[in-house]
């Protein structure tokens, strides 16, 4: 398990086939749409961020946490349960499950304040506290989940990459959380995207996709630094010789077809960025929750000028 | 203008109130029930965790038997609200979830009811605790050195499959080791135990005090913040010495801990080493002098290392025997021999070799763990075996845990 992924209940249960993923969405997509849906997510990726950063937790909880969000999501639609309870129960067992364990009433009191625009959070201790049952069982009690970030570090030793790349692919990392690739890929497979990204795909190419995105920060700021904060990192990746870094890639022993589907899943996800705001987050979620109704025709708030 | 949009904005907050009834009441309806799966045969023991009991599995393929762990909703005493599931069953459930291997109890499933965690996990007949009461009373009779050496063996496999994955147990004594009907040794209660690799915070920081006292290693002792795995080798050093001579080596008395936010000096602990294995120095043990509490071992009293003397009145003769505890009992723990270090000792090359079933050949017949019928809270839905009544020897060690919440 620990010394080995391949044992591990992440490698034997939860990478997962995209049409099972594709099946939960269904009842929500009938409201909103890939989108918004999409948005409507990263916005609770980043509310289970913003409270690891205001509780100072390491990126790893934050991760955990997230993963959990995600997983427990791959089994219900976000229209028949309360996000905003999953994710303040997906952050309490996290630290739990990380040694860093917080007392329920701050995780509970941080909820409250992070939601304050959106309807609150109306749940006591034990609500949450009753919720672990559910949300355990929904993890079907597969607790240990295995990040890309100690694999980066493996590989930048070996690679003997410079503190700077390291640093932006570690921030690619973070964002990799906004996406689903964790419950599709190897966490290997992942780190080695995020170099693939800071060093093959031309860094011109990653600034310009970030220059507009909007970035992680305003996604509800997370442990996430922007990547544009760390241009200047970027720059000095090509430094790298490119030319040497795409021969490693080909005499690597993995699927590089791969690396190219999580490197597009993460790319993609900076032109989602470019047009996220924060404040649609409201009217998306009213869409989503919207009581059915046949003679309402599908609500797109982004249809509705919202922009 | 801007009022107004203020206003608009304002109204798309108002979402749909939510209440996740109908989720709960899809997932309750689909919950199996325990009693649907398992036919509970009777009460075995309880602790600060919640109490066990003896299951079989009404799969009619299935004759094995189960211990069910249930764990209490509250602490007991504790009339406060119910604050979620507590970290040691966390990481039990976590660990065991994962971990998979002969020399280490499996767990079979996780069942939810009655708002208690139920960890089904294998069943075993025996535990170290139980063999060593049983050796002990009513005269003492010494194990044979092959019943010996292949609990040590197997024990020292399960632990080397626990470290190679990260994981510390942090509470290994012998209640805690388990024994199947088959001699077959399994590591249980990881409610301690925890991954080592790269911790965000230091151990000591997550548990003031781990491990029972006459098991508990120098360093921790010593107030050691970063220790290691070794600590659980020492506690191996402790059992393989209690496995031959039926007593506990270092019969400290614990220090009672008097505020959660200090740990207490043992210095009772400490002296039941030294008494047997000499005063650490500098040149056993090279950092001791880092130890935080290393300066009260200046009052001390300057004893000499006895191991070697001792052992000789012990019915095992072996000298490789002798080096291996010596090894495991090493001060310094980076000195300390390590699992995979000790499973390929000479001492195991030696007759007898340890074997897979380590009651092969014993002439004598344990009894079975005793069930009872008592428990109100799980009744038994089946009629109780007939059991070899055990005298319950009440040693404290079964119920206390090293546990001073942090």
């Amino acid at each position: 398990m620990a010394a080995n992924f391949w044992t591990s209940s992440h490698c034997t249960h939860w990478i997962l086939d995209r049409r099972r993923v594709a099946e939960a969405m269904k009842e929500d997509l009938e409201y909103v749409n890939i989108d918004t849906l999409t948005k409507i997510k990263m916005w609770y990726y980043g509310i289970i961020g913003k409270i690891g950063k205001r509780l100072q937790f390491r990126q790893q909880v934050v991760a955990t946490a997230i993963v959990y969000f995600k997983r427990f999501y791959t089994k219900n639609s976000m229209r028949s349960t309360d996000p905003s309870l999953v994710a303040a129960t997906c952050i309490y067992l996290a630290c739990k499950i990380e040694e860093c364990p917080q007392h329920i009433k701050h995780i509970i009191q941080e909820m409250k304040h992070a939601l304050a625009n959106l309807g609150g959070f109306d749940y006591d201790t034990s609500k949450v506290a009753e919720f672990e049952f559910y949300l355990l069982e929904e993890l079907e009690f597969y607790l240990i989940v295995y990040h890309p970030y100690r694999d980066l570090t493996l590989i930048a030793k070996d690679l003997k990459l410079e503190e700077s790349n390291l640093q932006t692919a570690w921030f690619v990392l973070n964002d990799s959380y906004r996406t689903d690739v964790c419950l599709f890929y190897a966490p290997h497979m992942i780190a080695l995207a995020a170099l693939y990204i800071i060093c093959v795909v031309h860094a011109e190419q990653y600034n310009d996709n970030n220059n507009n995105g909007g970035g992680s920060g305003r996604a509800g700021g997370g442990s996430q630094n922007n990547p544009t904060t760390s241009s200047s990192s970027s720059n000095e990746g090509q430094g790298i010789n490119n030319r040497n870094m795409v021969q490693w890639f080909a005499d690597l022993n993995v699927d590089i077809e791969e690396i190219i589907e999580i490197t597009q899943e993460i790319l993609s996800l900076y032109s989602i960025w470019k047009d996220y705001e924060e404040e649609q987050v409201p009217a998306m979620m009213q869409a989503l929750k919207m009581e059915f109704d046949e003679n309402y025709e599908l609500m797109d708030p982004q249809l509705e000028g919202m922009q | 203008m801007e009022e107004q949009e203020e206003e608009e904005v304002q109204e798309h907050f108002d979402l749909p109130p939510m209440n996740m009834t109908e989720y709960k009441q899809k997932r309750d309806s689909c919950r199996q029930k325990i009693a649907s799966k398992y036919d509970i045969l009777g009460f075995i023991s309880s602790g600060t965790y919640g109490r066990v009991y003896k299951a079989k599995s009404k799969i009619k393929d299935d004759n094995k038997e189960y211990a069910i762990k249930k764990f209490k909703p509250d602490k007991e005493g504790e009339a406060a609200t119910y604050i979620g599931i507590s970290q040691s069953a966390c990481r039990e459930i976590a660990l065991c979830r994962e971990l998979h291997h002969e020399n280490i109890v499996g767990l079979e499933e996780v069942l939810l009811e009655d708002k208690s965690i139920h960890m089904v996990f294998e069943y075993a007949e025996h535990d170290l605790l139980q063999i060593i009461g049983f050796h002990s009373h009513p005269e003492r009779k010494f194990m044979s050195e092959y019943t010996v050496k292949s609990f040590l063996w197997q024990l020292l496999n399960g632990v080397a499959y626990l470290h190679a994955n990260w994981v510390m147990h942090r509470d290994l004594k012998p209640a805690n080791i388990l024994v199947t009907a088959n001699g077959v040794v399994k590591v249980g209660d990881l409610g301690l135990a925890r991954l080592f690799y790269k911790p965000l915070q230091p151990l000591f920081n997550g548990d003031k005090v781990v491990v029972t006292i006459w098991y508990r290693a120098p360093e921790l002792l010593l107030g050691s913040r970063h220790y290691t795995k070794a600590i659980d080798i020492w506690a191996i050093g402790c059992i393989f010495a209690e496995l031959i001579t039926l007593r506990p080596i270092f019969k400290g008395e614990e220090a009672k801990v008097e505020n959660k936010k200090t740990v207490p000096f043992q210095k009772n602990q400490l002296q039941k080493i030294f008494d047997i294995l000499g005063n650490p120095t500098k040149e056993r043990w090279p950092t001791i002098d880092q130890q935080p509490e290393y300066p009260n071992l200046a009052s001390f009293r300057q004893t000499p290392n006895v191991l070697r003397s001792l052992y000789q009145q012990w019915p095992i003769k072996s000298e490789q025997g002798c080096n291996l505890l010596a090894a495991m009992l090493e001060y310094d723990p980076l000195k300390r021999i390590t699992a995979e270090e000790a499973l390929n000792h000479p001492y195991f090359q030696e007759d007898p070799k340890p074997g897979l079933d380590s009651f092969a050949g014993q002439p004598v017949e344990f009894p079975l763990r005793r069930i009872t019928n008592e428990d109100k809270d799980m009744r038994a839905t089946a009629n109780v075996q007939k059991t070899h009544p055990v005298p319950a020897v009440k040693d404290d060690r079964l119920t206390k845990r090293p546990r001073v919440d942090a």
